[in-house]
C-alpha cells in the first residue's frame, strides 16, 4: 500500500506554495497510470490494487489542489494539529473582527450588501493566504505563526460558506 | 459452444466488445465495428428496443411485440422496469400508476407476478440484455463483454442491481458507464469536442446533469445531479390522465389511453394540436397550449437541478463551452426553446439524442477491451450523492461528499461503548439529508469479533470505498490488536450475492452433469485469464520479483498448467488460492513501480526508500 505523503506521492516539493497547473498536471499523469480502467484487463489483484490507489491519488489531489487543505495537511506532517475545534488562543481583535462580521450577515438586506461582504471576506481569505505563503517559505520552521494563519483561514471559510447562502 | 473453443487462448487477440444503453422506455446496443461505432438494430434495422418484456406461460418476448401487447395484456407486459431497479417492496408508492401489473407481497424483495412465474426487476432487465446481446450475436456470436450505462444520479443500490442483471445475462461487465458521461465521450472522441460541457439528459424515466471538463481525451465531471423519477414518461401519464378524465372510460382504458398519449405527445413535436381517441369512440383535441400547462413545471424542475450543479461546480452559464443535449423528451420544441433560454447559448444535439449514449458506451467498452491502443482516454467521474453513516440518533456522518471523484476512500474511527462488547453495528446511508431515516438505506453492517475490552478502549477503524463504477465496498480493523473483525453485509436493498448466486445456478439449467461441467470451464477460464496475465507481467516485470518469489511463481504456473490440462476443478481452486500471496506481492510491486515511473527525476533515491 502507498505510504508516503501526498507531497511525495504527486513528486512535488513539500511547501505550501505550489503551481495549480502543475500539480494538476502530475494529477492527471497519476491517474493516466493509476486508473482502474487500465486495469480491465489484468489481473484481479492488480486491478483491486488500482482502484485503492487511484482513491489515494484523488484524495491528494483535493488536499493538494486546495490552500486552505495543503496547509492543514503540511502542518499535519509536520506534526502540527490544527483541527481542535477548543481552540481559544487566537487574537482578540481577530475574535472582534469576527464578531462583527456574524453581526453584519444577520442583518444583511439587499444583494448589494452581500456582494460587498463577500468581496471584504475574500480579500482577508487572500491576505492569510499570503501571510501564511509568506510564513512559510522564508522561515519553514515557523509552524507556530503557520498554525495561526491557517486557524484565522478556517474561521474566513466558515463565513464565506455563511455568506454564500445567507439571502437564499 | 465446444470447450476445445475456449482453452485456445483466443484472448489476446483484440476483441469486439458492445456497449449497451440500457434504458426506462427503450435501449440500444452499439459496438464498434472496423473502427466505425453501429448502432445494431434488429432485422429491420429498427435501432431501438422497447424495454418492454412480455411473459405467457413459456414464453419470453422482449421489445417491439412486447410493448404491442401491452394494451392487451398489460398483466404480463412489464414496462420501465429501470424505475423498480434496487427498490424493495416498501418503495412502492401507489401513486406510481405507471405500474399496472401485480407486486408479490409476501416478500420484503420487490417480485412481480406474471404468468411464467414470478420475477425480480433485476431477472426482468436480464431478459432485455439477453435480448440484446443476441442482437450483437449477429455480428459475432463470441461477444460477451459490455459497458452498460446508468443515470449518473443512481444510488449504489441501483447500480449493484444492474451489474447484478447483467451477471444473470451472462455478460462480462467492463463498467458500469454513467449516460451523460457516455454522451461527452461521444462527442468528445467523435466530434472533438472541448472544453466546459454541460451534458442535459432527459430520457424517458430519469434526468440527469453533468458538467464536464474535455480536454485532450481527459473527461472530468466536475458536478452532476439529477432526478431518477423525472422524465418524459411523466408527461405521457398526464396526457393519459387527462384522456381518462375527458372520456370519463373505465379504468380497463388505461394502457391504452397511455399508448395513445404517447402519440400524441410525439405529434405535438410537428404540430400545433392533435386528435386524441379511444377504441370506445371518444375523441378530442389536444392542442400545444394545453401540453405546455403540464410540461412547463417539469422543466422547472430541471433547470432548477442545473443551477444547482453549476454551484456545485463554482461556474456560471457564462462560462460554459457546450450544452448538450441527451435523450428522446429533448425533442420536445418547447423543452428547447425554455433551455436554450436558460444557458443563453446555441444547444448541442447533431449526435441523435436517442443514440449518443450507446455510441459513447461502445466507444469506451472498445477501448476498455483494448483495441484503441493509440488513444490515452482517461474518465474521472464522481459520486452524485454522499455517502454516510448513521450516529447516535439517528444523525448522518457524512465520510464522501457528493461530487467526490472516484475511485474514492473514507475512514472513519468507532469504539465501543460497553465493556467487553465484541460486535458493532454499522448502517451506511445515501443522501443529503440530516437524518438516516430520509437518506436511502444502503446495508448494515455487523462488526463481530472485537477482541473484550474496557469501553472506549478498542479503536475500529472502518473504511468506506466506491470504486471506478459507484459500487461500495466496506473494511473494518480493530487497531488497537490489528485483527480484522468479520463483516456481514446485509443490503438493505435488491437482492443478496447469495440470491444472484441462486438465479444464476436455476438459469443454468437443471441436469446436474452440466452444471459440474460449466463450474469446471469456469474455472478453467479463471485459470487461464490469471497464466495469460501473469505471462505478460512477468515479461515486463520478472526484474522487480526476488528469486525465491520468482520461482515459486514459476512452480504455480507450471501446477497450474497441469490442473487445467487435467480439467481438474479442485486443484484449480488451491493453486488459484495459494498464489493470492505471490500475486498480491507482484501486484505491489508493479504499481509501486508505475507510481515511480510518473515521478521519475523527481527525487527518485527518496520514493525508492519510501517504496521499498
Amino acid at each position: 500500500m502507498i505510504n508516503i505523503d501526498f507531497f511525495t506521492l504527486f513528486g512535488i516539493a513539500p511547501q505550501f506554495t505550489q503551481d495549480p497547473a502543475a500539480v494538476k498536471a502530475r494529477y492527471l499523469e497519476l491517474q493516466q497510470k493509476m486508473h482502474p480502467d487500465n486495469f480491465v484487463n489484468k489481473l484481479a489483484n492488480e486491478k483491486q490494487l488500482a482502484n485503492h490507489y487511484a482513491a489515494i491519488v484523488n484524495e491528494a489531489y483535493q488536499v493538494l489542489k486546495c490552500p486552505l487543505q495543503r496547509a492543514i495537511y503540511l502542518l499535519k506532517i509536520n506534526g502540527v494539529d490544527t483541527q481542535s475545534e477548543t481552540d481559544t488562543q487566537m487574537p482578540v481583535e481577530f475574535l472582534l473582527e469576527q464578531m462583527e462580521y456574524h453581526e453584519r450577515l444577520a442583518e444583511l438586506s439587499d444583494e448589494a450588501q452581500r456582494n460587498e461582504c463577500a468581496k471584504q471576506l475574500n480579500n482577508a481569505w487572500q491576505l492569510c493566504e499570503l501571510g501564511l505563503a509568506n510564513t512559510l517559505n522564508s522561515s519553514p520552521k515557523a509552524l507556530a505563526d503557520a498554525r495561526l494563519w491557517v486557524r484565522k483561514m478556517q474561521f474566513y471559510a466558515k463565513l464565506r460558506q455563511e455568506v454564500a447562502v445567507c439571502l437564499s | 459452444m465446444s470447450f476445445l473453443e475456449i482453452t485456445t487462448p483466443a484472448i489476446a487477440t483484440p476483441r469486439k466488445a458492445v456497449g449497451i444503453d440500457l434504458g426506462t422506455t427503450h435501449s440500444l446496443i452499439a459496438c464498434e465495428v472496423n473502427g466505425e461505432i453501429v448502432i445494431v438494430g434488429d432485422a429491420q434495422g429498427e435501432a431501438l428496443v422497447p424495454s418492454v418484456v412480455h411473459y405467457s406461460h413459456d414464453t419470453i418476448v422482449v421489445g417491439k411485440v412486447a410493448k404491442k401487447l401491452f394494451a392487451s395484456d398489460p398483466q404480463n407486459t412489464i414496462l420501465s422496469i429501470k424505475r423498480l431497479m434496487g427498490k424493495n417492496a416498501g418503495d412502492i408508492q401507489p401513486t406510481d400508476q405507471l405500474l399496472t401489473y401485480d407486486f408479490v407481497t409476501s416478500s420484503p424483495f420487490l417480485q412481480l407476478k406474471t404468468a411464467m412465474g414470478d420475477f425480480s426487476p433485476v431477472e426482468i432487465s436480464a431478459d432485455i440484455l439477453k435480448a440484446l446481446l443476441q442482437r450483437a450475436h449477429t455480428l459475432d456470436e463470441t461477444i460477451h463483454e459490455a459497458v452498460i450505462t446508468v443515470p449518473a444520479y443512481f444510488d449504489e443500490a441501483q447500480r449493484q442491481a444492474t451489474k447484478d442483471a447483467a451477471r444473470l445475462a451472462g455478460i462480462t461487465l467492463l463498467r458500469l458507464l454513467n449516460e451523460p458521461t457516455a454522451a461527452a465521450i461521444a462527442y468528445g472522441l467523435d466530434q472533438g469536442t472541448q472544453g466546459y460541457c454541460l451534458v442535459f439528459d432527459l430520457g424517458g424515466g430519469t434526468f440527469d446533469v453533468s458538467l464536464l471538463k474535455l480536454s485532450k481525451g481527459v473527461f472530468e465531471v466536475l458536478a452532476t445531479g439529477g432526478d431518477t423519477h423525472l422524465g418524459g414518461d411523466d408527461i405521457d401519464q398526464l396526457i393519459a390522465s387527462w384522456i381518462m378524465v375527458e372520456s370519463s372510460a373505465a379504468n380497463t382504458y388505461y394502457p391504452e389511453a397511455l399508448t395513445h398519449a404517447r402519440i400524441a405527445k410525439e405529434a405535438l413535436s410537428r404540430q400545433d394540436a392533435v386528435m386524441v381517441s379511444l377504441s370506445n369512440g371518444w375523441n378530442q383535441e389536444l392542442c400545444n397550449s394545453q401540453l405546455a400547462k403540464w410540461t412547463l413545471p417539469l422543466i422547472e424542475r430541471t433547470l432548477v437541478i442545473c443551477e444547482q450543479v453549476l454551484k456545485d461546480a463554482e461556474l456560471t452559464q457564462a462560462s460554459l463551452d457546450h450544452v448538450v443535449l441527451v435523450g428522446g423528451a429533448t425533442r420536445m420544441p418547447l423543452l428547447r426553446e425554455q433551455v436554450t433560454a436558460f444557458f443563453s447559448k446555441e444547444l448541442l444535439c447533431n449526435i441523435d439524442p436517442d443514440k449518443v449514449v450507446a455510441m459513447g458506451a461502445a466507444m469506451q467498452a472498445s477501448l476498455l477491451a483494448g483495441n484503441r491502443r493509440d488513444s490515452s482516454t482517461l474518465l474521472l467521474d464522481v459520486i452524485p450523492l454522499s455517502l454516510g453513516i448513521e450516529m447516535m440518533g439517528g444523525v448522518v456522518e457524512k465520510v464522501l461528499l457528493r461530487n467526490t471523484p472516484i475511485p474514492a476512500q473514507a475512514k472513519q474511527m468507532f469504539t465501543t461503548y460497553q465493556d467487553n462488547q465484541t460486535g458493532l453495528s454499522l448502517h451506511v446511508v445515501q443522501g443529503e439529508r440530516d437524518l438516516a431515516q430520509d437518506c436511502r438505506s444502503l446495508a448494515n453492517f455487523d462488526l463481530t469479533g472485537i477482541p473484550p475490552m474496557p469501553a472506549g478502549k478498542a479503536r475500529i477503524e472502518v473504511i468506506c470505498r466506491v470504486d471506478a463504477d459507484g459500487l461500495l465496498q466496506v473494511e473494518a480493523k480493530e487497531l488497537s490488536t490489528g485483527q480484522t473483525s468479520q463483516i456481514a453485509i446485509k443490503p438493505s436493498y435488491g437482492l443478496t450475492e447469495s440470491m444472484v448466486n441462486q438465479m444464476i445456478e436455476t438459469a443454468i439449467g437443471s441436469i446436474d452433469q452440466d452444471k459440474q461441467a460449466r463450474k469446471c470451464q469456469e474455472k478453467i477460464n479463471e485459470a487461464q485469464l490469471i497464466l495469460l496475465n501473469l505471462e505478460k507481467a512477468l515479461q515486463q516485470d520478472a526484474g522487480l520479483l526476488s528469486v525465491n518469489t520468482y520461482q515459486s511463481i514459476l512452480k504455480q504456473i507450471e501446477a497450474l498448467r497441469l490442473a487445467i490440462k487435467a480439467r481438474d476443478r479442485e486443484a484449480l481452486q488451491k493453486i488459484i488460492k495459494d498464489m493470492q500471496p505471490a500475486l498480491q506481492t507482484f501486484a505491489e510491486l508493479r504499481l509501486n513501480a508505475a507510481l515511480h515511473q510518473v515521478v521519475t527525476g523527481k527525487r527518485v533515491t527518496e520514493l525508492d526508500k519510501l517504496l521499498s
